[in-house]
């Protein structure tokens, strides 16, 4: 489970189940940690050239980025309606377009939840030039991988062509900027889509039942602690007149990011999205407000319990703030990066050593995001090992965290290992398309220069010990965390 | 620059003439073609090695993969899976401390699972000979010599059983299970990697020491290398890999599973809002089907049941009836015989219609096949997307590794889109006839 996880507007084909996967499915799910998978966020122009360009109609400059690291070659610039783009040349046999929206969850009203959501699924639905039909018609035809998900944060939509069809995912997009119809007999039969998809990720386990409402213990009275998907009673409750007002205020070009990713031609593309693009009118926007919570909210602990828990288990966050400083990332940020890589970055691991090998935990999974916009929280979750009592391992959990609070607890060989594996890692996760035209629209929505990207493993490994005690004692301590047992509920307790 | 000026799909339907011309406006929109630059894998270990390369030389790095004969169907239950973690325990030489060290000081990353044939051993390190030959050397002191500590075992089998009951409250798991005891029954393809709780509670050190020396020999691996090496280079790894191993005696193939006789319905009862169903049925063994074969069920089965919107399945359940968020159905490629199951799950009250539903497709199709204009459109989306499986590296080597685990010929890769491009309509449908029951049909949920 992810923090905070994206919706989708369908599941990925042949996700593996734990039960009876194929075969050789080990071969593209190496774990990763994850700050490299969720390293999502965006960025201009650190280091960069502004060229004149005299081949295309877009009139204003292009900002050639850096050759190299992982963005390296890319091309940004904005077309007069404020449509931002990023080129990012690639010799892959295909290409990515993703446009994304800078509006979602957080973005609606008490009582909306679920609204930047089912808005994602109308999306597919009929526009002024393709009915809902037609699309996926034209996407089966030409072979393309497509879908969309909505976050906190963001609302992307994607498709993946062969490179000589990536123009027909520009006159795809360019088709649902603005020219979206509602109906309702659709909208009524996608709610219960949508109901469905709700019940299966967030009812039908007790796990994910605890998550929803952990989320809203940790982050409470704002909009990041609400599910992205919404309540059952939220979802019955929008209307075609909600969904209608939401997308006339978001969705404009001059709210919204367009990366090309992949075997194109700069020259060439940059006329293709001024031909698909250029002519939609932009809308004023209200600026968005970052949610951001009291500090110091002090410890929180709540007990789940539930009859279809079969074995204990435990959620405990720690909250933490915006990292963004300017166009860059504050030294935290990184510091948590190489905190979390210590503690639960491999067998040698404090976790993995002090926690599972000694028989306190079964398993334990840490989720941060070092680039996530607004409130989000370093999560641990976590199986005690049978006959260990849930209060104990989380007591467990944070004495392994507390040993990085002393410039002894960090071994500095360990230190090394992180930084190395990290390298590694950034090298490797450079392997996907998709993770990387991700990395060019987060970061150029949220105003992150891509140096940050390119720069990542040398700024990991400028993190020092007093750095990581620092960020630990400020944000991973008792007073800043949220706890949650989740435990079975006995029948007589019913 | 030159655009495609033929428009495809000038044989569609007359209902679907609106659909054709947008699709043939759009199709004029395409840029200048360029042919795909298929992979091409070679054999670089001899006679006697089976090691396979494919070379990919934009990014850095290397994937290795090691298949072992021995997957979770041979020996004990839950066997293969136990040694499969044993192998990251440590060796002889290292402790599991030191071994881990000296991987996280290349910067490599090594996985081990078990898969219904296939113990696997991953390897994904950065293109530099040195940490390759560094990494493999570990890799291999820890397959012919793992340390094999009891306190391992026991650690492992008691996390492998905190999952078992974890699972017990994940209605997918328990569809997936009674699907698979049901359609597989005695053969060992019915279990789980994990096998029960009291299968792990069976396991003792000696069975993993002699699943190992039986099963982890170079008469029984396939080595797969994907990444930025030449040949040369690529065969000195292999080699060393497969010159590293013990010797040892190829075992025995499994036996086919018993035919399903007879459709079977289960109900599992679960406390949950929604029902998780599995349809499943018998499919040939990967190593029986021509490629041919294959291809022809896959570009029906995407009219039917396939990962789009236009599949049947998605616009009956999902599109008109707005009664699950996602229907799929797929071939799970075993070599002893596999099976094909379409699986979705609802809300409890309609689990039966959307079933009665899916049957009738499933059982018309068999029948009368799919019609012209539903294949014409997979037939094209199909040879389109040819390209989208080689966009990493890591794309490519899952791409060998399927056809490596099947015995599949070196040059499928080049013959696929001929195959797609001669593929007919009356062909397709003859392959789908083995859609026709009978099925195991299990619902986990409220009755």
């Amino acid at each position: 489970m992810h923090l905070g996880a994206p919706r989708c507007r369908r599941l990925h084909h042949h996700a593996p189940d734990r039960y009876n996967q194929p075969w050789y499915l080990g071969a593209i799910m190496n774990k990763q940690p994850l700050y490299i998978l969720v390293l999502v966020a965006l960025a201009p122009l650190f280091g960069c050239t502004a060229l004149s360009n005299a081949d295309t109609k877009a009139a204003a400059p292009i900002v050639q980025h850096a050759q190299t690291g992982i963005l390296g070659g890319a091309q940004s610039f904005v077309l007069d309606n404020g449509l931002r783009v990023v080129i990012l040349p690639q010799k892959t046999p295909a290409v990515i377009t993703q446009i994304w929206y800078d509006v979602g969850a957080s973005d609606e009203a008490p009582g909306k939840g679920g609204l930047a959501h089912f808005l994602e699924h109308m999306m597919f639905k009929d526009n002024e030039t393709l009915t809902g039909s037609e699309y996926d018609r034209i996407i089966g035809h030409f072979g393309a991988q497509n879908n969309a998900f909505t976050s906190h944060n963001y609302t992307v939509y994607y498709e993946l062509f062969a490179p000589r069809y990536y123009p027909l995912a520009l006159k795809l997009e360019a088709a649902r900027v603005n020219g979206l119809l509602f109906d309702a007999q659709k909208i009524q039969i996608e709610r219960e889509v949508i109901k469905e998809e709700r019940r299966l990720t967030s009812e039908s386990s007790p796990y994910a039942r605890a998550f929803e409402v952990f989320w809203q213990l940790a982050i409470p009275n704002n909009p990041h602690g609400l599910p992205v998907i919404g309540s059952m009673a939220d979802i019955d409750a929008l209307t075609q007149a909600d969904l209608e007002a939401f997308y006339t205020r978001h969705y404009a070009p001059n709210n919204a990011v367009l990366v090309l990713a992949g075997d194109v031609n700069s020259d060439e593309a940059r006329a293709k999205i001024q031909e698909h693009f250029g002519a939609l009118k932009p809308k004023p926007l209200t600026p968005r407000v970052l949610s951001a919570s009291p500090k110091a909210q002090g410890a929180k602990y709540q007990v789940f319990a539930d009859t279809a828990v079969h074995t204990p288990s435990l959620y405990l966050a720690f909250l933490l703030p915006d990292f963004k400083d300017k166009d860059a990332l504050h030294v935290d940020a990184y510091a948590l990066d190489v905190a979390q890589s210590l503690l639960d970055g491999g067998e040698n691991s404090l976790f993995a050593t002090e926690l599972v090998q000694e028989g306190i935990v079964s398993t334990i999974d840490t989720h941060y995001e070092s680039t996530a916009r607004g409130d989000h929280l370093f999560f641990i979750e976590a199986t005690p090992s049978e006959g260990v009592d849930v209060d104990v391992a989380k007591d467990a959990i944070m004495a392994q965290i507390a040993r990085l609070t002393s410039v002894d607890g960090v071994d500095k060989g360990a230190l090394v290992r992180a930084q190395n594996m990290a390298r590694t890692d950034f090298i490797l996760a450079s392997d996907s398309l998709e993770f990387k035209a991700s990395l060019a629209g987060e970061f150029t929505l949220r105003g992150l220069s891509f140096d940050v990207v390119n720069h990542y493993p040398d700024a990991l490994a400028r993190v020092g010990q007093a750095d990581i005690v620092s960020a630990v004692l400020r944000y991973l301590n008792p007073e800043n965390s949220i706890y949650m047992p989740i435990v079975p509920k006995k029948e007589d307790a019913l | 620059m030159i655009k495609k000026t033929a428009p495809l799909l000038l044989a569609l339907g007359t209902a679907m003439h609106a659909q054709a011309d947008i699709i043939g406006r759009l199709d004029a929109l395409a840029l200048e073609d360029k042919p795909v630059a298929l992979p091409r894998s070679y054999l670089v270990g001899g006679a006697d090695a089976a090691i396979y390369f494919t070379p990919k030389t934009d990014v850095p790095m290397v994937q290795v993969s090691l298949l072992f004969h021995g997957g979770y169907a041979h020996g004990q239950p839950g066997l293969s899976d136990l040694a499969a973690s044993m192998i990251t325990e440590g060796t002889k030489r290292h402790s599991k401390e030191a071994f881990h060290k000296a991987l996280e000081n290349l910067g490599v990353r090594l996985d081990t699972h078990t898969s219904a044939d296939y113990l696997q051993v991953h390897l994904t390190a950065l293109n530099d000979e040195a940490i390759l030959n560094e990494a493999v050397d570990l890799v291999l002191e820890a397959i012919r010599a793992p340390l094999l500590s009891d306190q391992a075992r026991q650690m492992l089998i008691a996390s492998n059983k905190t999952i078992l009951d974890q699972s017990e409250s994940d209605p997918d798991y328990l569809a997936q299970r009674a699907a698979m005891n049901a359609l597989y029954g005695a053969h060992p393809y019915a279990r789980s990697a994990q096998g029960t709780k009291a299968d792990q509670d069976a396991l003792m050190h000696a069975d993993i020491q002699g699943f190992m020396a039986r099963h982890l020999t170079a008469q029984n691996v396939k080595i797969v290398i994907t990444g930025a090496l030449d040949e040369r280079q690529a065969t000195r790894l292999g080699g060393r890999i497969w010159r590293g191993l013990k010797q040892g005696v190829a075992v025995n193939a499994l036996p086919a599973p018993e035919p399903l006789r007879a459709t079977k319905r289960i109900k599992v009862p679960h406390d949950t809002p929604q029902s998780a169903v599995v349809i499943a049925r018998m499919a040939p063994s990967c190593l029986e089907q021509d490629i041919r074969g294959a291809l022809l069920f896959e570009l029906g089965n995407q009219a039917v049941a396939g990962g789009d919107f236009n599949s049947q399945l998605m616009q009956k359940v999902r599109e008109e009836m707005g009664a699950t968020y996602g229907i799929y159905g797929y071939d799970t490629k075993k070599r002893a015989g596999g099976h094909y199951q379409v699986s979705f799950a609802t809300q409890s009250a309609m689990q039966e219609t959307v079933i009665e539903a899916t049957r009738d497709i499933l059982e018309q199709t068999a029948q009368n096949g799919i019609h012209q204009d539903a294949f014409l459109l997979a037939k094209s989306g199909a040879q389109n997307a040819y390209g989208h499986r080689f966009l990493s590296t890591q794309n490519i080597h899952a791409q060998t590794l399927n056809l490596v685990g099947c015995d599949l010929p070196l040059n499928t890769f080049e013959i696929i889109p001929n195959l797609y491009a001669s593929a007919t309509l009356k062909e397709t449908n003859a392959a789908l006839m083995r859609l026709r029951g009978p099925y195991v049909i299990v619902t986990v949920g409220q009755d």
